[in-house]
């Protein structure tokens, strides 16, 4: 029976074993780099490889690297691909130039689902919002009240592969879109999230780039604080014949590395983490640390340590730390940068004008009052980089209570607006009270900056639709712009092949595909007067005004006794009804006579 | 007829030694698991301190034993990453500073516009809907001993959700009488920090319940000091005192409940501390421990590993998938255009 016993534990562990050869891939790396408006962006990308198989259903799974609750989500909702961002802060484009992935202000959710005859896919995407939500301690089961969520015809297509007879037609119906801008993203939402990661043990220590993750405080004292996660299928090899599931955490920062010197910034791991990185994480292939020194034309930069290689991307040099590397085993990396700005007079225009990115989206509310209202959207294309036309594809999504009129649309370039651009095509769902929201998709082609606005009417929101702090205001989410940049080699985006940059980085294989997106917006909507005190006052008044007729009365007249009235008894008053009737009968027929008189004489 | 009485009598001794094995065999019977619901109930910044409360006593429950998955934490408004805060990230109890009871590690399930009455009360009663995650449901059973701390704006016989809703003190006894109907707790005890806190929980008439509140009717219970840098309230008097009881326990305090309904004198709070023990008759409340509701006990079932279980395993396992992948290998995959729309 023992025997038995010990013969089933060691073929239970060899097959452990043997499931582990199929590795998972797990990869860290980091992405620092200094800004010209004194701030430093730094991006912190987790990436794991694994096989497919683990979303298959009725077996039992292993899982080495891969988070159990992600695919146990995923395989239970029937979902292809999702994204996932929570972001406090907005991007800026024209100080900050173009970020490796874009997200808006608050929480951005969206996800391709497979074909399911059993369960269609509204319900499943409530499913999937709330396991997420829970997941991320976020208040994601707000996605699932058809005011934040649409289905886009033309943007967000999926970035998985797909066998190629599927390729060309896409089901929309099996996307889902949703934005919550009021979400916020703070250490509740980092503690669940970092807790999927591989090296992150109890406690902090951690091993690795996740060490740097343990301070969340300093992590906050940022401009822009994102936190992403992003599941997709990937080519396996090159003829793409096999497939990978990929999932992609990241979470990118942008810090005022600013000192109280003019033009000098300065910071070290410490200063920015609040910690060195200590130790690699033994259960990564790679663990890099990418600086790109985009500003060195016009700074003068003082890093250490020494970069272990440099590459090149484009016009910009990358210096890289490789922390896998045997001279740095078991020592903790520090790092620590101060750079300012060069003198430069005679190519300050050249300067200038390289800065500024090549797309920019700036939205505004219009109107006033508790009526009607505008968007204008603002998209500023850098004309010296425009040598033809550029194809933006424009998504929008508005909730039902702010009723946007279509006729209104209007499309005028930015420097003149008389000149009026046809978009090349308009994809308009109406929105539909208390159902749906409204969604609108333009293709434009220009070369010239444009403007974009439309006007809507509020609608009046009954009084326990109302949230409990009314008087903030009603969000309405981001627009997003979608398009290819021309110059690509010039900017660090994420490729489609693979979301984690060493590959992206030694060979440009980005297509140049980037989402712009704006601000979020806050309306007040029409609100009726909570406020305790009124609705006091108008009781109160209400009581006052009722009560004081009777109490005026009480109080002004006199009460006296009076006589007693005679009691006369029923059958005097028939007698006297009766004679009341037959005196008015008598009445009426004279005066009928009188006239008939009348009317014979005359 | 000799006999038929004897039988008779013989029946009625049977019946009557059962209800004191009963109750020899209750009291003896002990939780198996432990659950803390803690909520704030206020929005706004200057309700800071509320939120302070609550985080102050998530961290003594999280520090004495109880994991996350045991704690349904609610937080009606966000303090720490507020646009308010001069420093993000981090709640502060203490004027000096010292400890950021927002911590680095802390799970909040329910939060902003979520912390509704509706919710509370499906959250105790298990009533929600089927798409509800784990983490957001208290999964709590007939030996669970649960702790409740409710903060936030009080009045006579109700509390008030987020400034447009309230829950009366009718309801929630009613709510409790429904867990305990549903076997859903085996003791229970409630805390509250609001003003007129003891009218909260006079209404209760569900057994094994004990209740503290920091002030009676007609009492406000009193906010304790401003940080300057902050610029609000940053801690109830009730919560601060029971905050510094509760930071000198350990795992293994022989602290009683009794110690912690004293650990606020009149001469401190101001207000007066009051607590119902009239529902708590199967234990002496002198004699039983803090640790009881405030630690945890974890459940631990022991099983043995047979060939049957082995067997599934290996035979699901996905060793014997690595067949199917070569018969798709002849599929072909390609990412598609991002922009279809130009072509």
């Amino acid at each position: 029976m023992y025997l038995m016993q010990l013969i089933y534990s060691i073929t239970f562990l060899l097959v452990i074993h043997y499931c582990s050869s199929n590795e998972d891939i797990y990869k860290e790396e980091l992405y620092i780099r200094p800004l010209a408006s004194g701030h430093t962006y730094f991006n912190l990308l987790f990436t794991t490889v694994v096989s497919p198989d683990i979303l298959k259903s009725n077996i039992i799974h292993h899982y080495h690297l891969f988070p159990k609750v992600i695919a146990d989500v995923v395989r239970s909702n029937g979902v292809s691909e999702f994204h996932v961002s929570l972001t406090q802060g907005l991007w800026r484009y024209d100080r900050w130039g173009m970020p490796i992935v874009g997200a808006p202000p608050g929480a951005e959710v969206w996800a391709w689902f497979n074909q399911d005859e059993e369960k269609d896919v509204s319900s499943r995407w409530t499913s999937f919002a709330h396991e997420l939500g829970g997941l991320l301690c976020a208040s994601l089961n707000f996605v699932d009240s058809n005011v934040s969520s649409s289905s886009p015809h033309h943007s967000f297509r999926p970035q998985s592969i797909l066998p190629k007879s599927k390729a060309s037609k896409l089901d929309n119906s099996l996307l889902r879109y949703a934005v919550l801008p009021r979400e916020i993203v703070c250490t509740e939402n980092l503690t669940p999230w970092k807790k999927l990661l591989p090296c992150v043990a109890g406690g902090s220590n951690h091993k690795g780039l996740a060490g740097v993750l343990d301070n969340a405080p300093k992590l906050h004292h940022s401009a822009y604080h994102s936190l992403r996660m992003d599941l997709r299928q990937i080519c396996a090899n090159t003829e793409c014949t096999l497939t990978q599931l990929e999932l992609s955490m990241g979470l990118a920062i942008v810090v005022d590395t600013a000192t109280s010197k003019p033009n000098y910034n300065e910071w070290t791991f410490r200063s920015i983490f609040g910690s060195n990185i200590a130790q690699s994480c033994p259960l990564s292939s790679l663990t890099n640390i990418y600086v790109d020194l985009q500003l060195s034309s016009t700074h003068t930069f003082n890093i250490s340590p020494e970069p272990d290689y440099t590459i090149k991307q484009g016009q910009t040099p990358i210096i890289v730390y490789d922390l896998h590397n045997e001279k740095r085993k078991g020592t903790t990396f520090l790092m620590s940068c101060n750079y300012n700005k060069q003198q430069q007079i005679s190519s300050t225009d050249n300067q200038n004008n390289n800065s500024l990115p090549s797309i920019m989206v700036h939205r505004y509310a219009t109107g006033y009052g508790a009526r009607d209202g505008g968007i204008k959207t603002v998209i500023k294309l850098n004309e010296q980089d425009q040598t033809e036309q550029i194809t933006l594809l424009y998504f929008e999504q508005i909730p039902w209570y702010f009723r946007v009129f279509l006729h209104t649309l209007k499309i005028t370039t930015l420097d003149d607006n008389s000149i009026e651009i046809k978009p090349e095509h308009i994809s308009y769902i109406p929105g539909k009270d208390r159902q749906r929201s409204y969604q609108l998709e333009l293709v434009v082609k220009t070369q010239q900056s444009i403007i974009i606005s439309f006007e809507f009417e509020m609608a009046f929101l009954k009084w326990n639709e109302f949230p409990p702090d009314p008087n903030h205001g009603f969000y309405i989410p981001s627009a997003v712009v979608s398009t290819y940049l021309p110059s690509k080699s010039n900017y660090i985006l994420r490729s489609l092949n693979s979301f984690s940059l060493n590959q992206s980085l030694s060979s440009s294989t980005s297509d140049g595909f980037v989402r712009v997106y704006s601000e979020s917006l806050l309306v007040n909507l029409p609100t009726p007067d909570f406020s305790m005190p009124f609705n006091v006052i108008c009781l109160g008044c209400t009581a006052v005004a009722l009560a004081f007729g009777g109490l005026h009365n009480l109080t002004t007249k006199e009460f006296g006794f009076g006589e007693k009235r005679p009691k006369i008894p029923f059958r005097q008053r028939l007698e006297d009804l009766k004679f009341r009737l037959r005196a008015s009968r008598h009445a009426l027929v004279q005066r009928l006579f009188k006239k008939k008189q009348h009317e014979h004489t005359e | 007829m000799f006999l038929r009485y004897f039988l008779t009598v013989l029946l009625f001794c049977f019946t009557s030694a059962l209800d004191p094995f009963e109750k020899f065999a209750e009291s003896t019977t002990r939780h198996t698991n432990n659950w803390a619901i803690l909520v704030d109930t206020s929005r706004f910044w200057f309700n800071y301190r509320h939120v302070a409360n609550v985080l102050s006593i998530y961290r003594s429950v999280k520090r004495l034993g109880i994991p996350d998955s045991n704690i349904i934490l609610m937080l009606a408004d966000d303090m720490a990453c507020n646009p308010r805060n001069p420093r993000p990230a981090e709640i502060f109890n203490n004027v000096a500073e010292q400890i950021n009871v927002y911590g680095d590690d802390v799970e909040v399930d329910y939060r902003g516009y979520d912390v509704t009455v509706e919710n509370f009360v499906r959250v105790l009663t298990n009533r929600l809907p089927e798409v509800t995650p784990v983490s957001k449901r208290l999964l709590s059973d007939e030996s669970s001993n649960i702790f409740i701390y409710m903060t936030g704006h009080g009045g006579d016989g109700f509390l008030k959700f987020q400034d447009n809703e309230e829950i009366s003190a009718v309801e929630l006894a009613d709510v409790i009488e429904q867990m305990w109907r549903k076997k859903r707790y085996h003791e229970l005890f409630f805390v509250v920090d609001t003003c007129q806190a003891a009218t909260l929980f006079e209404k209760f008439y569900s057994p094994n319940i004990l209740a503290v509140g920091s002030s009676k009717r007609g009492e406000d219970s009193l906010s304790h000091h401003v940080d300057p840098k902050i610029g609000v309230y940053v801690i109830d008097r009730f919560t601060y005192y029971a905050l510094e009881f509760l930071e000198k326990l350990k795992q293994d305090s022989q602290k009683t409940i009794n110690d912690f309904f004293h650990c606020c004198p009149k001469h401190l709070c101001i207000s007066e501390v009051t607590w119902r023990t009239d529902l708590f008759t199967k234990r002496d409340y002198h004699k039983t421990l803090l640790t009881d509701f405030i630690g945890n006990v974890r459940r631990t079932e022991i099983v043995m590993l047979n060939s049957q279980l082995l067997d599934n395993i290996i035979i699901n396992s996905t060793l014997n998938q690595t067949f199917d992948k070569q018969d798709e290998s002849k599929q072909e995959f390609t990412y598609i255009s991002q922009m279809p729309i130009l072509d």
